[in-house]
């Protein structure tokens, strides 16, 4: 072999090398940032504790007023049903944007509720610490915090060469909580 | 110099003797859902020092409004195996949004009184008044002096003369519960969550763990290191004096700044 032939050997092998180094280094990095991602959905599952939690204290008090087969009673049962079973966070995520709504109406209906008006120590917690509770659980929940982190993760990916390697070497886009998806 | 060191020392130590006392005060009642009345507090307080002084039982109450869902018989036995000493304590935890209530017994405690006769107790003195009347203050007094007596009955031993509670187990008043939200961020919270602090916890690390994501790695390069490796890839590529064509120094590190921008090397 001469000279020329093993110069271009070498230069070939050498950009071999380089683009190994490249796409080694994209899905390296790329996989780290995905597991972040995974990690904030992951920690979502604890803040919807709460959001558990404060349903539960809502039933307490909305079941010694109206009939456990109140279909508000049951929206929020079911909701709480979900929240606490086995499906997926961003599943999850999306019933907790429904129980939200479903809460906030056995609320009213509750101030509303002759049975509350006239029980002083009931309607302070309708009137005040449980919507400032569930307000509270709401916020520490927000899947927008989530969507925002993977928003920014599925840009860098997408708008990268070096996402286009890691894509290409088998790392996925974030998925997104979105309110369409459930037709909630 | 030491005549006006002096008064500030005892200055000094009548503010800690009375920090210790408020503190020793508190320790008996956690009242989280600010339903109890601070001076019945302070005579559950003082009656708990002078059975556990005396008889080797102390008392504890916990208040709450809620338990999200928690079973109350399991959160009290878990709150009394975290405080110490508690073979020798009798907790009684009270859910005034739930109207629920339960009586945590230490080992000794239990021995001592078994948990039928604290069932009944609780039953005869207890029940009544927290539920139907929601008098909290009358039935924790009336609980609380029935207690008592049984553990001066199983010890065999008087407390020396008091009129600890009397008073406050013969009131008849209704005292509402307080249900505004207090001003002070995790306060509130315990009184509705079974454990605020761990909530608060979680919440805390959501909020970390989704701006790190958002944030990304960090890594990459600056814009030093970009111009250092443009001028190294100058000196070995670069136009030579020799007369070899090519870039400037300054073509190639606006290149490579290029480049680390196509691949997201940039910090």
């Amino acid at each position: 072999m001469n000279f020329t032939a093993r110069a271009v050997l070498a230069f070939f092998l050498m950009l071999v090398l380089l683009s190994a180094a490249a796409a080694i280094g994209a899905y390296r990095g790329f996989s780290g940032e995905k597991a972040q991602v995974e990690l904030a959905l992951n920690s979502l599952a604890g803040v919807l504790e709460t959001r558990i939690e404060m349903g539960h204290n809502l039933l307490t008090v909305a079941k010694r007023h109206l009939s456990a087969s109140d279909p508000m009673i049951q929206s929020v049962v079911n909701d709480l049903a979900e929240l606490s079973g086995q499906a997926p966070l961003l599943d999850k995520a999306r019933v907790n944007e429904r129980f939200t709504l479903d809460a906030d109406a056995l609320l009213k209906a509750l101030e509303a509720s002759p049975g509350v008006q006239g029980d002083e120590r009931d309607l302070g917690y309708v009137t005040g610490l449980l919507p400032r509770g569930l307000e509270q659980s709401a916020k520490w929940a927000d899947a927008a915090q989530y969507n925002k982190a993977a928003l920014e993760f599925n840009s860098r990916l997408k708008g990268q060469l070096n996402g286009r390697l890691a894509m290409l070497l088998g790392v996925r886009e974030a998925e997104l909580f979105t309110m369409g998806d459930s037709g909630i | 110099m030491r005549k006006r060191f002096i008064p500030f020392l005892l200055v000094l130590m009548v503010f800690c003797s009375f920090w210790t006392f408020s503190q020793a005060q508190a320790a008996a009642v956690d009242d989280q859902a600010a339903v109890i009345d601070v001076n019945l507090a302070g005579e559950i307080t003082e009656l708990s020092k002078l059975t556990e002084d005396n008889l080797g039982i102390g008392l504890r109450v916990l208040t709450k409004h809620f338990l999200g869902g928690a079973d109350v018989g399991a959160f009290t036995e878990k709150a009394l195996s975290g405080m110490s000493g508690n073979e020798n304590l009798v907790l009684l935890t009270v859910i005034i949004g739930e109207e629920s209530y339960h009586a945590a017994l230490g080992s000794r405690a239990q021995e001592m009184l078994g948990r039928e006769k604290v069932e009944n107790l609780l039953t005869a003195h207890f029940r009544q008044p927290f539920i139907r009347d929601r008098a909290y203050d009358r039935a924790l007094a009336s609980f609380f002096l029935a207690l008592s007596e049984q553990i001066q009955s199983a010890a065999g031993k008087k407390l020396p003369a008091n009129k600890l509670l009397l008073d406050y187990a013969e009131k008849t008043a209704v005292r509402p519960a307080v249900t505004s939200a207090p001003a002070s961020p995790v306060s509130w919270l315990e009184g509705i969550l079974s454990d605020a602090e761990n909530s608060v916890r979680n919440a805390d690390r959501y909020v970390q763990e989704t701006r790190q994501a958002e944030e990304g790695s960090g890594k990459g390069m600056s814009w030093f290191q970009i111009a250092l490796i443009g001028f190294v890839l100058y000196k070995i590529f670069g136009r030579k004096k020799d007369g070899r064509k090519g870039c400037g120094p300054f073509s190639w590190i606006l290149g490579t700044w290029g480049v680390s921008k196509f691949f997201g090397w940039r910090k």
